[in-house]
């Protein structure tokens, strides 16, 4: 007696697709084509694309409302401090490896290794298909009409002067600061007055979710399997 | 070809009735505007000078003995050539002697400079300041349409005219220069054939400056201009900066 064959399923073929391993194995292979410069591959750059701008369809709604909902969740669990604190720690940390990691390659790739004329070309071939155009662009008299105004430096780059040309600039670094600053201020008007849009929000923040759960099974959803959704979820308020 | 001759300059009538077009270029090559191959002058500025050749009817008789891009100008000033296609940029200083056409391509100016001279100077800013107020050594080719921009763009720094441009790139690769100027296309080609200098070198490119490379005419050759103004636009879009750069850019 045989036994029927299971009958396809889409859900079922994309969580057999969509292990962790699955990943890391198409990552590998990914990386060693791209290294072979094998031709075929530039032919899989429209896919590539595509499923990209699909996924960055609810990276901005999903910010907005992901980031005053983790400031209110901080500041009504009085954790708040603890978390800038951590924050500025750890970015400390990792800013402070980096350097160090980045000096003690540099200082044993050119102290062992000796870099002769043909690597000298490659590396600057490198940089220049990299870059695919000239390192700096500027104007002799920068108040002359058409020519764009210096970018700003330093802190006054993530001051969000104005909220819509930061959205339909993506420029994601002013959008934060600005939400961080309106959640603190939704946060401590819900305290005066006890009106509150969370709710609101949180119901976004499920909807940008559901919408990247139907574009792409990530190799978070198996890290929790039981809440399914383990790297959103830490951005959950309670 | 042929050598130049100081003679009286003419205009349309004159050329046409003497059946040949005298097209004055310099005598080195100019990679991808126009190069001697087996004796043979080609490319697409020698292919301009034969289209306006067929406009008028008459044979196109190319001079090539300039040694200078000023020398081309000087040529068709004094009447040796009818007309000067050389990569020629229009200048204060040329525009004294001849008259040119409208541009057929617009080059934005640019620089290689030496990325460790202009990073200490700007100390930890945008090197954006020091080059606009550019105070090193700068490096041009002599007797080139970069020797007045030069002065007039930088006028703070070091001017060092060098007799050509591989000569302009040894000064900065022995760090004699701290930078070198010329138009965008002639930095990019530099850095597409000689990639190893994008390592210590950086490339700027001067966006509110422009090289209208022209063809040079005789001063008071206004009907010659308009015909040759007319042809440039009847073929506008031949040259440009992308298809110059994907052409053979090797010296």
């Amino acid at each position: 007696m045989t036994t029927p064959a299971p009958a396809f399923s889409i859900v079922a073929l994309s969580r057999s697709i969509n292990r962790p391993t699955v990943t890391i194995a198409a990552v590998a292979v990914a990386l060693v084509l791209g290294m072979l410069h094998v031709p075929f591959v530039q032919y899989l750059r429209p896919i590539g694309d595509f499923y990209v701008a699909l996924l960055q369809i609810c990276v901005l709604p999903f910010l907005m409302t992901t980031v005053p909902l983790a400031v209110r969740s901080a500041m009504t669990s009085g954790s708040a401090g603890t978390v800038v604190r951590n924050l500025t720690v750890w970015a400390a940390i990792v800013l402070a490896a980096l350097v160090v990691v980045a000096v003690v390659v540099a200082q044993l790739t050119f102290q062992f290794v000796s870099v002769d004329e043909v690597t000298l070309a490659r590396i600057g071939a490198f940089v220049a298909t990299s870059a695919d155009r000239v390192d700096v662009e500027f104007a002799l008299d920068p108040t002359r009409a058409g020519i764009a105004p210096p970018a700003d430096a330093g802190l006054l780059a993530y001051v969000p002067t104005n909220i819509f040309a930061a959205l339909s600039g993506n420029d994601s670094m002013r959008i934060l600061v600005f939400m961080a600053i309106f959640g603190i201020a939704m946060v401590s008007t819900e305290r005066q007055s006890g009106y509150s849009i969370f709710n609101a929000l949180r119901h976004i923040q499920m909807v940008c979710i559901l919408i990247f759960d139907w574009f792409s099974y990530s190799l978070f959803r198996y890290r929790n399997p039981v809440h399914g959704h383990a790297a959103w979820s830490l951005f959950q308020c309670r | 070809m042929a050598a130049a001759q100081p003679a009286e300059p003419r205009d349309l009538k004159a050329i046409v009735d003497s059946g040949v077009l005298r097209v004055g270029v310099t005598k080195f090559d100019l990679p991808a505007f126009h190069r001697k191959i087996a004796g043979s002058l080609s490319g697409p500025e020698i292919d301009l000078a034969r289209q306006i050749g067929d406009a008028l009817g008459v044979k196109v008789e190319i001079v090539d003995d300039a040694a200078s891009f000023d020398a081309v100008v000087n040529g068709v000033a004094n009447g040796a050539t009818d007309i000067g296609i050389s990569k020629l940029s229009q200048t204060y200083y040329r525009l004294a002697k001849v008259r040119f056409s409208d541009p057929y391509i617009r080059l934005r100016h640019g620089l290689l400079f030496n990325r460790a001279t202009i990073a200490a100077d700007a100390k930890g800013q945008p090197p954006e300041q020091t080059l606009r107020q550019f105070s090193g050594r700068i490096g041009v080719i002599a007797r080139s349409a970069y020797v007045d921009f030069a002065r007039r763009n930088f006028p703070q720094a070091q001017l060092f005219e060098r007799a050509n441009w591989n000569v302009v790139i040894e000064g900065l690769q022995d760090r004699s220069l701290d930078a070198i100027y010329r138009d965008e296309f002639e930095i990019k080609r530099l850095l597409k054939i000689r990639p190893a200098l994008n390592v210590p070198f950086g490339a700027a490119v001067v966006t509110d400056q422009l090289a209208l490379l022209s063809v040079a005419i005789c001063d008071t050759c206004t009907k010659l201009q308009e015909m040759i103004n007319y042809h440039l636009t009847q073929t506008r879009g031949a040259f440009s900066l992308q298809g110059l750069l994907a052409s053979d850019l090797r010296d």
